[in-house]
């Protein structure tokens, strides 16, 4: 404009006086030096505005996977001291009860043999001891209750190991039931509190956004105490703030905190489910009771074989020793082969059956349930040794599992990523309504800084760091 | 002369009493060998109300078959029976304790090998069996089941109670009570398992036609194994489950005294609701 005016009037050169030709040099340069020095604000503007772009995104980054590395670290420590160190507990426990059981078992069995090798010894006994009238004494019967006796208190000692056995198999399914519900709260608790600490993380990155974004020097004193209210009222976690100025126009400032999520835990598990070992101990106390049953029941009908035993034992040796005596042998000849001696034998005969049969109902039940209860005992043992992972998706998935720790964790990432954006409409000194433009910045901060990106967790020498490790 | 004879005879008894805790303290607390080498990183008391228990966890550089190796050697000298268990950690026991020993193989070729100890006091019997009792203990959290002999109360390792009791009574009976009275303790049932039967035939027993005619009632004699659990509930994570096993002779005269009795058992669980420090 100011080189076609100055074509356009050439004509003063020929004119008279050269005086005020610089005036519209002048008049140039200092539009010149006006512009540039406009520019050269906006430009310096824009930097700042840059600047403090990437700082905010570089602190909110960093900050993020500060706070976020020290969940995880929490993450293992808590692992190791609440998770693993119960299942420690919990198996030193079943093994000090597992030991007893079996040794319990031994003894049971060594009792219900010595119990049953005597019972058959009375029923051979008695078998052989026909009875005999008048001048002889039956003495196999008193031999016989004799060893049903002996017979009857190795099924009550039996029957008492096996009551030992169902304390022990209780304590156990008690133990059970306590690790799995104090495991599964122990991991409610874990990962409800890693969710928060998302959060947490998340809304420290948008605290250390915002606080190195240089807002403050753009505002007056009272939008600096208005700023310092919304940090108190956590305001940043909205991730934008806005302010006007001496002009009305409005300033932005955004910021965008990413913290990715625990998408998955994989469990360390036992080797049997909760349920398959609860079935198993179950199977062991409910056993043990009915065996327990047979035992007491086998014991009273021996005792009262043995009271029968006892009374044709006493009535054999009144007919012997009436037999002696002329005036008393007719007494006992009646007693020997009239009513009482018939029906003593079918008592006699009914109670052999009844121990013989009885006898048998221990041989098949309980004999079998004794190696039952002695081999379940092994295997409800083992059954809690670790074996196995088990992958939870959510802080209440794990429903029929012993669990023993986490093994390690899923994330779709092991980055915290912050942006922050200004957002100025133009200049504030009132000359003309520069537009600036709009000022982005992002950067991404590593929470494990050695790398174990496997996720495995519970080491305990691993320690979570963060590293700032890209800004664009 | 006779106060020096006394005190004599104090600073004696002093010495041997110390003598005879130190000793004790010994055998107790016996120092396991340890890998040349080994860092202890940590060490954590587990103890509960039924056992004194720490872990101990160390790092070394002797790579972890070696560690194994040593341990099963050494703890062997030291008069340790050992146990190699069926996944992979070693187990060593002798009349008053347990050690488990779980080794860490290193995650990366230069990090260094771990292995932890868990040492434990065992459980000894009195302990298990000197909580029966004729009449049972009275518990502040539920009601006592009527006419029942406690066979064990015990506290569980990571809180709680466990309490073993016995009754002639059915199982039946046993389920109607605790559901009645429950409610009285604030408890809401959350979860039932109907009673199950499970029966345990005896061949042999039918074999005799006198037995299963006059104690059978003419029909197969058999063993019956019942059992069913109630959970509850109640506040913010109380839980108490009940469980009850049932045992007796199926199909006998009711004439002979003891044979139809039952055989019944109540397990309680009650798990507190414990804080976790974190």
């Amino acid at each position: 404009m100011f080189f076609f005016w100055y074509l356009e009037n050439k004509h003063f050169k020929k004119r008279v006086s050269p005086k005020g030709q610089v005036v519209p040099f002048l008049l140039v340069v200092l539009v010149i030096l006006l512009i540039a020095s406009l520019s050269t604000i906006n430009i310096g503007r824009v930097s700042l505005d840059k600047t403090a772009a990437n700082n905010s995104a570089d602190a909110g980054a960093l900050a993020s996977a500060s706070a976020y590395a020290g969940s995880f670290n929490w993450l293992a420590e808590t692992n190791e001291v609440l998770l693993w160190l119960t299942y420690q507990q919990f198996r030193v426990v079943m093994y000090d009860l597992y030991e007893e059981g079996d040794s319990i078992i031994d003894v049971a069995i060594a009792y219900g043999a010595t119990a049953m090798a005597l019972a058959l010894a009375g029923y051979y006994t008695v078998q052989s001891g026909v009875p005999t009238c008048c001048a002889v004494f039956n003495w196999q019967y008193l031999v016989a209750m004799a060893l049903y006796i002996a017979s009857a208190s190795a099924c009550v000692l039996s029957a008492a190991e096996v009551q030992k056995f169902i304390v022990v198999s209780s304590f156990m399914r008690s133990l059970v039931d306590n690790h799995y519900e104090t495991q599964k709260e122990n991991y409610r608790v874990i990962c409800e509190s890693m969710q928060e600490a998302r959060v947490n993380s998340s809304d420290t990155g948008y605290y250390y956004n915002f606080s190195n974004a240089n807002i403050s020097s753009k505002l007056s004193e009272e939008q600096s105490n208005q700023l310092s209210a919304w940090f108190s009222a956590e305001g940043y976690t909205s991730g934008s703030y806005t302010w006007q100025d001496k002009i009305s126009q409005a300033h932005t400032v955004n910021a965008s905190i990413d913290v990715p999520g625990i998408s998955s835990y994989q469990l360390q598990k036992t080797e049997y489910s909760y349920t398959k070992e609860g079935n198993l101990i179950d199977k062991m106390i409910s056993t043990g009771t009915t065996i327990n049953t047979i035992l007491n029941v086998q014991a009273m009908l021996l005792w009262m074989a043995a009271g029968w035993l006892a009374g044709m034992s006493f009535a054999s040796a009144i007919s012997f020793a009436l037999c002696f005596n002329w005036y008393t042998v007719g007494l006992a000849m009646s007693i020997c082969s009239g009513t009482i001696w018939p029906m003593w034998n079918a008592a006699v005969s009914l109670s052999i059956a009844i121990v013989g049969n009885l006898m048998a109902l221990v041989a098949v039940g309980a004999g079998m349930t004794y190696w039952f209860l002695k081999s379940s005992i092994k295997e409800a043992y083992e059954g809690i040794f670790m074996d196995g992972i088990y992958s939870s998706s959510s802080c209440g998935d794990v429903d029929d599992i012993l669990m023993v720790k986490i093994s390690s964790v899923t994330l779709p990432t092991w980055e915290t990523t912050s942006c922050a954006e200004q957002i100025h409409p133009g200049t504030s000194i009132g000359i003309t309504n520069t537009s600036y433009p709009l000022t982005r910045s992002c950067a991404r901060a590593t929470f494990d800084s050695r790398g174990f990106r496997g996720g495995a967790i519970g080491d305990f020498l691993q320690i979570y760091d963060p590293v700032l490790t890209s800004t664009y | 002369m006779k106060s020096l004879y006394k005190n004599f005879s104090v600073l004696a008894c002093i010495f041997i009493f110390s003598f005879c805790i130190i000793k004790i303290c010994a055998l107790a607390f016996s120092e396991i060998p340890l890998p040349a080498g080994s860092v202890l990183i940590r060490n954590n008391d587990l103890s509960s109300k039924i056992q004194q228990s720490t872990l101990s966890v160390y790092k070394t550089s002797v790579p972890v078959d070696k560690i194994s190796s040593f341990f099963l050697r050494e703890m062997k000298k030291s008069g340790w029976e050992s146990d190699k268990q069926k996944d992979g950690s070693l187990m060593f026991k002798n009349d008053q304790e347990i050690i488990f020993v779980v080794m860490i193989p290193p995650r990366k070729p230069d990090s260094p090998s771990m292995f932890t100890i868990t040492r434990s006091s065992r459980i000894s019997k009195d302990q298990l069996y000197a909580s029966k009792k004729d009449t049972p203990d009275k518990l502040s959290f539920m009601p006592l089941y009527p006419k029942s002999e406690q066979l064990f109360l015990m506290d569980l390792p990571s809180g709680g109670v466990s309490a073993n009791y016995s009754t002639g009574d059915s199982i039946k009976n046993v389920i109607f009570f605790y559901k009645a009275q429950m409610l009285n303790y604030r408890w809401t049932l959350t979860a039932e398992t109907p009673v199950e039967e499970e029966v345990i035939d005896c061949p042999q027993c039918k074999e005799s036609p006198a037995v299963k005619d006059k104690v059978f009632l003419g029909q197969e004699p058999k063993g019956i194994t019942s059992k069913a659990s109630l959970t509850f509930r109640r506040g913010a994570g109380e839980i108490c489950i009940i469980r009850i096993f049932s045992g007796k002779l199926g199909n006998v005269v009711s004439e002979v005294p003891g044979l139809s009795e039952n055989n019944t058992t109540i397990l309680v669980t009650y798990n507190e609701n414990k804080k976790i420090k974190l």
